[in-house]
């Protein structure tokens, strides 16, 4: 009797770790890798023709419109800055692990976007005017405010518009650059070339 | 001896005016610095609220007035709003973190012992498992009997 006993008791000790098992596998989250991605989209919703078919060269006056699509699948909603640059040719540029820091950021967009979510911020831009001359300098309007970077290009030629993307770290409570890998940031700088016509 | 009072008075007019001038910038540049501390605060609850398992469309409504607050923020005349609605959001993260927390708890209480009890059942099927077939192999009998 009492072996019958401890015969059923090391059964259901037996039973019972396997379908906890089962049950904590289905409660669990399944892993998956956490990145956000993001994109600048053309005023037609493409990821080219960034300047409405007149090649990589704007006037002054002229207005465009892009948009930036950010998915967030970090596993939790995210409050995502995106900062933006103006540099030229030689400018040091953004990597995956560092900013680029040596030019001033004309400004900054940001938003709160959900787990699985796409979030889209409008970028408008256009050249106010230019200084003439061998080194040309640009006044622009971003977004609605007025800028003056202090970034020029020989002859107006090989401006870039660099993008970076940053999140907020709660541990340090500041905006970090990138998003958190599994051990590091990692950064994913966008950049869109164009000349002042 | 009157034109010194005067000169008195006129130096104080102006210390005072530039004294509540730099109040006023510094009061703009603490609501300013608060209304981000308050929205801050609140993208932490709701990300605490997302991570303790609430459902994505509360999430995603809290996300909505976190923009809408973040946009009332980018408007100096509209810091108090995004202070309040930040605030507003915060309370009702925390609400939502305690009751998915709640549930998350309550599913693993229910599907543990869900699992307990599967295994007490199992083990009893296995060590009974010659009485059940007596048990089956008596009715078999009776039904033969009785036809």
């Amino acid at each position: 009797m009492r072996r019958q006993f401890l015969f059923l008791l090391l059964l259901f000790a037996s039973f019972s770790l396997v379908y906890s098992s089962v049950a904590y596998y289905v409660l669990s989250r399944p892993p998956s890798q956490q990145f956000m991605a993001w994109g600048i989209f053309s005023p037609a919703g493409t990821l080219s023709n960034y300047f409405s078919g007149s090649e990589a060269n704007v006037t002054a006056g002229k207005v465009i419109d892009w948009h930036l699509a950010i998915t967030n699948q970090m596993g939790s909603i995210q409050y995502v800055q995106v900062l933006y640059r103006l540099g030229n040719g030689t400018s040091a540029d953004p990597s995956a692990t560092v900013p680029a820091s040596s030019i001033p950021p004309l400004g900054n967009s940001s938003i709160f976007i959900p787990n699985a979510r796409t979030a889209l911020l409008n970028f408008t831009w256009s050249i106010s005017n230019k200084t003439r001359g061998g080194m040309v300098f640009l006044n622009m309007t971003i977004n609605g405010r007025q800028v003056s970077p202090s970034v020029g290009a020989v002859g107006g030629q090989k401006f870039r518009f660099f993008f970076e993307l940053w999140t907020y770290d709660v541990a340090s409570n500041s905006f970090q650059y990138g998003y958190k890998g599994q051990n590091s940031t990692i950064g994913v700088p966008l950049q869109v070339w164009f000349n002042s016509s | 001896m009157h034109f010194r009072f005067r000169a008195f008075l006129g130096i104080l007019l102006v210390l005072t005016f530039c004294f509540s001038g730099d109040g006023g910038y510094a009061s703009g540049e603490t609501a300013q610095v608060d209304a981000q501390n308050q929205l801050v605060k609140a993208f932490v609850l709701v990300q605490q609220a997302d991570l303790a398992g609430a459902s994505p469309g509360q999430i995603s409504q809290l996300a909505n007035n976190l923009n809408l607050a973040l946009q009332y923020q980018q408007n100096s005349s509209e810091l108090n709003k995004s202070a309040s609605l930040s605030s507003a959001i915060a309370a009702e993260a925390l609400g939502l973190a305690n009751t998915a927390r709640e549930q998350v708890s309550f599913h693993q209480g229910v599907a543990y012992s869900i699992a307990v009890g599967a295994g007490f059942a199992s083990a009893l099927i296995v060590t009974e498992s010659h009485r059940i077939a007596e048990f089956a192999r008596r009715l078999r009998l009776r039904r033969m009997r009785l036809d």
